[in-house]
């Protein structure tokens, strides 16, 4: 079978991640959505996987 | 226990895939079943051993998002094989879920210091490429300053000056690095080739219609399409021919499975640093 990619789409991919990563720091470290995340993962921790 | 063996039997047989990927960007059908064979195996054990909502929702989104890969013209169909395995034999590993998208995103991110460097070399060697460049930068000069300077401000009055800063020289980076691409795209990333000198597996850049015709977006009765990482075959090769299509645009391809086989490798040391510190 064919396993190959273009590097088009490689070099998009990788933007996309780091973009993402830094978007993403960015909104957890400045507009403040830390305890917000944080109350989500306690949340589901308790309610799905019971503690 | 278990991860252990799933992760050390994913890297050997990703190294065998590697090394066939790389010589000819294709890897046997063989390897490619395998993966998948082994990956249901070992999800299927851990159905009954230690099943989280999490591991399912690991597996399953990696699953989705091969498929959505090669839907998009992402990935050949080997990569669809090799990759939703590798997510179906490790969900997580070591507590860390969505492990098949660290594999990915670290396989993704340590080839960047290659390509970069390749497109580098390339626009600067190539005169087209390096006009085109400088004219998108000076077109566009003035106008992104403007955005900078408002981007600066705004962070400026809610965080303070080296949040303003560094949101003003992210921006212009950004702005470098998508016209960087784009002349890169147009010049490196792709080439024109005769329809003569065409070879299966080809990427092609454009979708051609039954009348020879280029189209663009979604279109049904298409000859080639631009969104299939698989490549040209050697009937629709003689197809463009009969249509009488002269040259076509292709992709520049590189095998992707080494870079999985490095991801894996990276995201193991991430996994084995966050244990360890």
């Amino acid at each position: 079978m064919k396993s190959q990619t273009s590097t088009e789409y490689l070099i998009l991919v990788g933007l996309s991640i780091i973009v993402a990563a830094v978007v993403t720091l960015v909104a957890f470290n400045i507009i403040g959505i830390r305890n917000n995340v944080l109350d989500l993962i306690k949340t589901y921790r308790i309610k799905l996987l019971g503690g | 226990m278990l991860e252990e063996v799933a992760f050390l039997l994913a890297f050997f047989l990703l190294g065998i895939a590697s090394y066939y990927d790389f010589k000819s960007h294709e890897v046997p059908d063989f390897l490619c079943y395998l993966f998948l064979f082994l990956g249901l195996v070992f999800f299927a054990v851990n159905l009954f051993t230690h099943c989280s909502n999490l591991v399912l929702l690991s597996a399953f989104s990696a699953v989705v998002f091969s498929l959505a890969m090669k839907f998009f013209g992402g990935w050949a169909l080997g990569d669809v094989f090799i990759f939703s395995g590798i997510s179906l034999m490790l969900p997580e590993f070591n507590g860390v879920a969505f492990f098949p998208f660290l594999v990915f995103s670290a396989g993704v991110l340590s080839s960047a210091p290659f390509v970069l460097g390749y497109c580098v070399f390339e626009v600067f060697k190539n005169d087209k490429a390096k006009q085109s460049f400088l004219s998108l930068i000076r077109r566009r000069f003035f106008k992104e300053l403007g955005f900078a300077l408002v981007l600066f401000l705004v962070f400026l009055f809610i965080e303070g000056v080296e949040t303003g800063i560094g949101a003003a020289l992210g921006y212009f980076l950004v702005f470098f690095a998508v016209s960087f691409y784009k002349a890169s795209k147009d010049f490196v990333l792709r080439e024109v080739k005769k329809v003569n000198e065409l070879m299966e597996g080809d990427i092609p850049a454009v979708s051609i219609d039954e009348k020879g015709r280029i189209v663009k977006g979604f279109s049904r009765n298409l000859v080639v399409s631009s969104m299939n990482a698989d490549g040209l075959t050697l009937d629709q090769i003689k197809k463009l021919k009969s249509l009488g299509v002269s040259e076509l645009v292709v992709r520049k391809s590189i095998p992707f499975i080494p870079l999985l086989w490095a991801g894996l490798v990276l995201a193991g040391l991430i996994v084995f640093y966050i244990r360890v510190f």
